[in-house]
C-alpha cells in the first residue's frame, strides 16, 4: 500500500476505483461522453421517482428526465433513486466523498433505495491517506467558519450490517444499491 | 399528545425473556457477579456466541500484525499516548475549534450532569422524539432511560441496538450488540412487536427494521450520536457506521447532540489517516466501513440540509483523574471491540452482559472500576485468565494484562490491610510489569487457578464461571528459586501457597530470567 505502488495513469486509477467499489458491493461504469452519462442515468432510473441535485451541471440530466416523464417526488423520503455529484473519489478504496454546500442535496446519497454518483474523473485521488490530506487542507483553508461545509460524507459501497448472527446483509438505512458513473 | 416512535410501537407486547441482570432498565444492584457469570455460562445462546466469536478469532489468523497494519499500529499507539500526555489541553483546543465551527459545547463532569444538559436541550427546544445512533457513553450515563422518564421517547437505530432496546437488554458486544440473539430470537421479538408474523430470514429482519425506523428518522426532532474521533485542530467530529444510521441522526432532525468522553479527542485531523483504517481493521477486518461522517457544525447559510444546532457534550466521569494516574493507558482505547472477541472468558460467558457493566470484556474490566461513577462492579478484573490475547489484538497496544493485575491488587487492598491475596496480586503485578512478564501469558491460566480456588475458600466474591473455567485443567506445580532458597516463608497464613512465594526480594531481582522463576515441570 505504499504510495509508489499506485498507478499514476488516470485510466489505471479509474480501473482500480471500479474494482474496489465492486469489491465493496457497488457498481462502477465508465461513460465516454456527456450523452453516454445521461443515457446511463436514465437507464438506471427507469420510471422511478428521482431526487436530483439542483446544479448547473446536472441540468441536462434533469431536462432529459423530465422529457422521459420521470417525476421528482414531492417528499424526498419517497424518492426511489438519488443522483448527485461527488467532490472526490478514492481509487484504492472505492470511496465516494460528498461535501455539504449550497445547491448540494446530500439526502440523494442516503434516503433513496439506489444512489447514482456522478464522478468527474479529475476528482479521483489515489488513496485514503491522500483524501485525508486533501480534506485537511480544505478545512484549514476556509477562513470563515460559515463557509466550512457543515458535513463531509465518505461512502464506500451500499449500506450494510452484520448485526444478525454476524452475517453480512446489504441495505439497512442507507441505499442497498450504489452506482458510480465516471465521466470526463 | 407527544409524538411517539413508530419503531418502538407495540413494544409492551414483547415478552422479556432476559434475566433481570441483563436488563437495560432494572438496576443490577444486588446481583452478585459470581452468580451472574454462572448463570450466563448456562444461558441457551451462550454456546452460539462462543462459537461465533471463536470463528472471528480463527479468521484473525494468529497474533501477528501484517504490514502495513503493524506500521499503523505503531503510529496509532504513539498518537494516542501523545494525546493522553495533555488530555485537558487537547480537549480545550477541541472545544474552542468546535465553538468557532458553530457548535455549542457543554462539559459534564458526571453522568448526572450530562443527562441534565441533554434533557435541558431537549426540553428547551420542545423535542418529543429522539433517534439515536450507537454510543457507549450514552449507555454509561443511562440516557435513554432518563429521557423516557421525562416522557421523551428515544429510539436506538443501529440494528443490533434496536433489537436489544426492544428486548430491554444491555448490548453484549461493542460492535455486535445483539450477538447473543439468534435470528429466530429476533424474529420472535419483531413478531411480538408488530403483532404479525416476521420470518427468521435475515434480509427480512433487516427490511423490517429499515421500514420501522425510517418513519422515526423522518419525524424525530433530535438526533443523538456518539463520536468516534474528534479532531482538536479542526473541530471536526467523526462518526462511523455501516448501516447509515449515523448519517441519518446527524442530518435529518433539527437538533443534533453528539456525546463523547474526553479521550475521544485526537490532536490532528490528519491522524485520521492512521486511526480510521486501523479501527476498521481491528474491529472487523474491513478496509473501510460503508460510512464515515465528518461533522463541522450546523447547517450553513445556503445549505438545504443539516441540523439547525449541533451540540457537543464532553463527559469526564473520572477520566481526567485516570489520565494522571498509572492506569492512564486504558484511555488510549478506540473502541474496536477486538479485545472482547479475543477474550476466552468473554466468549465463554456469552458476551458482555455478564459483566454487569456498560463496558464488558477486558477493556470494560479495566475501565469500569476506574470511572468515578462506576457503571458496573469493581471486581471485574477477576473476569480474566490473564492470557494476554487482548493485548495482542489491541490496535493501540494497551497493556491490559498489567492493568488487570494492578486492579486486582487495588481491589483486594480495598478489602483492608490484611488482605493476603491483595498483596500477592501486587507482587504478581510487579512481576508482570517486567519485560518478560508478557511472555508468561501462556502459563497464566495455571497461575490463576489455585489463586481463584484459594480466594474462593477465603470468601472473596470471585466469579463462579471463571473458577469453573480453570477447573479440570491440569495445573503443573509452580515454584520459584526463592522458594528453594528461603523455603516456603509465606508472609501470611492465609495467603494462597503459590503466591506466597512472590516475596519482595524475588521481585526486585530483575536479572532473574523467566525460567529461573517458574519451574513448569
Amino acid at each position: 500500500m505504499s504510495p509508489d505502488s499506485f498507478p499514476q495513469d488516470q485510466d489505471e486509477l479509474v480501473a482500480m476505483f471500479i474494482r474496489e467499489l465492486e469489491a465493496a458491493g457497488g457498481h462502477g461504469f465508465i461513460c465516454d461522453n456527456q450523452e453516454d452519462l445521461i443515457d446511463r442515468v436514465l437507464e438506471l432510473c427507469g420510471n422511478r421517482s428521482v431526487l436530483l441535485e439542483e446544479d448547473p451541471s446536472t441540468e441536462p440530466i434533469r431536462f432529459r428526465l423530465l422529457e422521459a416523464g420521470v417525476s421528482a417526488p414531492s417528499d424526498m423520503w419517497d424518492a426511489e433513486v438519488g443522483v448527485a455529484k461527488v467532490d472526490f473519489a478514492v481509487a484504492a478504496t472505492g470511496t465516494l466523498v460528498l461535501m455539504a454546500g449550497a445547491n448540494r442535496l446530500l439526502g440523494a446519497s442516503l434516503l433513496p433505495y439506489m444512489f447514482i454518483a456522478l464522478v468527474d474523473r479529475s476528482c479521483l485521488l489515489a488513496d485514503f491517506d491522500g483524501l485525508i490530506r486533501t480534506l485537511d487542507m480544505r478545512l484549514a483553508d476556509f477562513d470563515t467558519e460559515s463557509a466550512k461545509p457543515s458535513a463531509i460524507h465518505l461512502i464506500t459501497g451500499p449500506s450494510r450490517t452484520g448485526d444478525v448472527e454476524m452475517q453480512l446483509t446489504m441495505g439497512v438505512h442507507g441505499p442497498p444499491e450504489v452506482y458510480a458513473l465516471l465521466y470526463e | 399528545m407527544a409524538k411517539r416512535s413508530i419503531g418502538l410501537q407495540g413494544r409492551e407486547n414483547i415478552y422479556l425473556d432476559r434475566p433481570i441482570w441483563a436488563s437495560a432498565h432494572e438496576e443490577p444492584e444486588g446481583a452478585v457477579l459470581s452468580d451472574v457469570v454462572a448463570q450466563a455460562v448456562d444461558r441457551p445462546n451462550t454456546r452460539k456466541v462462543t462459537d461465533l466469536l471463536m470463528a472471528v478469532e480463527e479468521a484473525r489468523g494468529g497474533p501477528a500484525w501484517p504490514s502495513p497494519m503493524d506500521f499503523l499500529r505503531e503510529r496509532a499507539s504513539v498518537i494516542r499516548r501523545e494525546t493522553l500526555e495533555d488530555l485537558p489541553g487537547y480537549v480545550s483546543q477541541l472545544a474552542d475549534a468546535a465553538r468557532s465551527n458553530g457548535m455549542i459545547v457543554h462539559f459534564a463532569s458526571t453522568p448526572g450532569e450530562a443527562r441534565q444538559v441533554i434533557t435541558d436541550i431537549a426540553k428547551e427546544r420542545g423535542v418529543e422524539l429522539v433517534v439515536k445512533s450507537k454510543s457507549m457513553v450514552t449507555e454509561e450515563i443511562g440516557l435513554t432511560k432518563h429521557l423516557e422518564s421525562m416522557g421523551i421517547e428515544s429510539v436506538e437505530t443501529d440494528l443490533g441496538e434496536y433489537i436489544v432496546q426492544l428486548a430491554d437488554e444491555r448490548p453484549s458486544h461493542v460492535m455486535v450488540p445483539a450477538i447473543h440473539r439468534s435470528r429466530e430470537d429476533i424474529a420472535r421479538v419483531f413478531s411480538q412487536l408488530s403483532g404479525g408474523s416476521v420470518r427468521s430470514d435475515i434480509p427480512e429482519l433487516v427490511a423490517f427494521a429499515r421500514q420501522r425506523l425510517r418513519a422515526d428518522f423522518a419525524r424525530a426532532d433530535m438526533g443523538i450520536s456518539g463520536v468516534n474521533f474528534a479532531a482538536a485542530d479542526r473541530g471536526t467530529l467523526v462518526i462511523v457506521t455501516n448501516e447509515g444510521n449515523g448519517r441519518m441522526v446527524t442530518s435529518r432532525p433539527r437538533v443534533h447532540v453528539a456525546v463523547m468522553t474526553m479521550e475521544k479527542v485526537i490532536p490532528r485531523f490528519s491522524d485520521l489517516a492512521v486511526l480510521l483504517p486501523l479501527l476498521f481493521y481491528a474491529a472487523s477486518r474491513q478496509r473501510l466501513t460503508a460510512y464515515q461522517t465528518f461533522i463541522n457544525g450546523p447547517r450553513r447559510p445556503g445549505e438545504q440540509e443539516g441540523p439547525e444546532e449541533v451540540h457537543l457534550v464532553i463527559l469526564d466521569n473520572g477520566r481526567s483523574d485516570i489520565s494522571k494516574g498509572s492506569y492512564k493507558e486504558v484511555l488510549a482505547c478506540i473502541r474496536c471491540g477486538a479485545c472482547q472477541s479475543a477474550c476466552p472468558v468473554y466468549r465463554r460467558v456469552g458476551g458482555g452482559q455478564a459483566y454487569l457493566s456498560t463496558y464488558g470484556g477486558p477493556i470494560g474490566a479495566v475501565l469500569t472500576p476506574l470511572l468515578k461513577e462506576r457503571p458496573g462492579p469493581s471486581e471485574l478484573s477477576f473476569l480474566s485468565t490473564l492470557c494476554g490475547a487482548c493485548e495482542e489484538v489491541c490496535p493501540v497496544k494497551i497493556p491490559l494484562t498489567s492493568l488487570l493485575i494492578g486492579l486486582r491488587a487495588d481491589y483486594e487492598a480495598s478489602k483492608g490491610p490484611y488482605s493476603a491475596s491483595g498483596l500477592a496480586w501486587k507482587a504478581w503485578g510487579e512481576l508482570w510489569s517486567r519485560s518478560y512478564g508478557y511472555s508468561l501469558s501462556t502459563t497464566a491460566v495455571r497461575l490463576v487457578a489455585p489463586l481463584m480456588e484459594k480466594a474462593r475458600q477465603l470468601g472473596f466474591p470471585l466469579p463462579g464461571a471463571a473458577g469453573r473455567w480453570v477447573q479440570g485443567r491440569s495445573l503443573p506445580r509452580f515454584t520459584t528459586r526463592a522458594q528453594a532458597k528461603h523455603g516456603s516463608t509465606a508472609p501470611f497464613d492465609s495467603a494462597p501457597p503459590v503466591l506466597g512465594n512472590f516475596t519482595s526480594d524475588t521481585q526486585d531481582d530483575s536479572s532473574v530470567s523467566r525460567e529461573e522463576h517458574i519451574d513448569e515441570s
